[in-house]
């Protein structure tokens, strides 16, 4: 475990949410590092003071009272399969693209005008473009349904990166001790 | 203001069964849901802890709620049982913060604040740090002050600040924990002997 992941786990092991593999590891790292053993006792304190602060202003029995509002905005389950569509698709058109790129001959034949035998590639051996469909140049050379594979693809790869960045622990709170 | 709501809002002052009497009394438009009464009365000294836990002044923490309630008692009605509770707390919240943005926070003094009976030698140390931690929690971001007071100092869950604040509990764990790295970091630039001298 190294000291980001430790200070990581401090956050989840005030929240109580520490698997216990994960505090065995921390347990271990604490032992040998002397920074990270600060920012536990640190956050131990930061703890008391806000149960300080809490029975100061009041009682905290809010936890016992039943909150049932869900949030009003549920798009990320839709989102999630539009954008596995998205990539499925994208790749798809993709693919397609390239296998109608590819000769489907040998790569290379042999030049029977010689007794030596010479390779050639095949393509000057077609007339140039019998393969390929035609470039339009408003598209920077490429055709736009390779344009709309392309953002199928790159949409379906956020949406699912953003909804991983979500979801795992691990990888969102990279976010928070980035700076320190 | 809709008629009779004053002569409503005068039973949150009442004792439960007090008020209880005075509403079933008051007619049906001000009587406006079962319970209603009851619930806002319980909720009182809660919505009030809430409040103090943004404003840090009884004063201001006292009127923020009744507004709450006003607004609570206005839309009764429309308020399903089952979803009033987040509403109410998110009314709270909100008034709170446009409060706060109106005008800088009243800090009352740490002494004002009730404190809770423990060890003087160890509460005089802790109610200095906490004393520190108010302000830190004061310069935070809204976003961030809201999920740690939510979860700091109300001692709720992830869930349950999700149902107040319409946000996922991944993205409140995220706040959460920034802001009390963003605290953690405050204290150690401004007052570098809060968490004793070793450094």
């Amino acid at each position: 475990m190294n000291c980001r992941k430790a200070k990581e786990s401090i956050q989840l092991q005030y929240d109580d949410e520490l698997p216990p593999r994960a505090r065995s590891a921390l347990v271990r790292h604490l032992d040998s590092c002397r920074d990270c053993r600060r920012v536990q006792e640190q956050t131990a304190l930061l703890s008391s003071a806000f149960d300080e602060l809490a029975a100061r202003t009041g009682s905290r029995t809010a936890a016992q009272l039943a909150f049932n509002d869900p949030p009003p905005l549920r798009w990320g389950t839709p989102m999630a399969l539009a954008a596995t569509v998205a990539l499925m698709i994208g790749l798809w058109i993709l693919f397609a693209d390239v296998a109608s790129r590819t000769p489907s001959g040998p790569l290379f034949v042999a030049d029977q005008t010689d007794t030596t035998v010479v390779q050639a590639p095949v393509a000057a051996h077609r007339s140039p473009g019998a393969n390929r469909r035609p470039a339009t140049a408003h598209w920077g050379g490429v055709d736009p349904t390779t344009w709309l594979g392309l953002v199928l693809v790159l949409f379906g790869i956020a949406v699912i990166a953003l909804r991983i960045n979500e979801k795992s622990p691990g990888i969102y709170l990279k976010k928070v001790y980035k700076r320190s | 203001m809709r008629p009779g709501l004053e002569e409503s809002l005068s039973i949150l002052n009442q004792p439960a069964d007090a008020a209880a009497m005075a509403a079933s009394s008051a007619g049906p438009h001000v009587y406006a849901g079962a319970g209603m009464d009851v619930w806002m009365m319980s909720l009182r000294p809660r919505l009030v802890a809430l409040a103090r836990r943004f404003l840090w002044n009884a004063h201001d923490a006292e009127e923020v709620t009744q507004e709450a309630l006003m607004l609570a008692w206005k839309h009764a009605t429309e308020l399903i049982p089952a979803t009033r509770n987040a509403w109410v707390y998110r009314t709270t919240i909100n008034l709170c913060l446009s409060r706060l943005r109106r005008k800088r926070a009243q800090l009352a003094p740490m002494e004002d604040l009730v404190a809770p009976a423990t060890d003087p030698a160890r509460s005089e140390t802790l109610s200095e740090l906490a004393g520190r931690v108010r302000m830190a929690i004061c310069e935070l971001p809204e976003l961030l002050r809201v999920a740690l007071v939510l979860r700091d100092l109300e001692g709720l869950d992830y869930r349950q600040i999700s149902a107040i604040v319409h946000a996922r509990p991944a993205t409140l764990r995220l706040r959460v924990h920034r802001a009390r790295e963003t605290v953690r970091q405050t204290l150690l630039e401004r007052w570098p002997d809060s968490f004793g001298t070793d450094r």
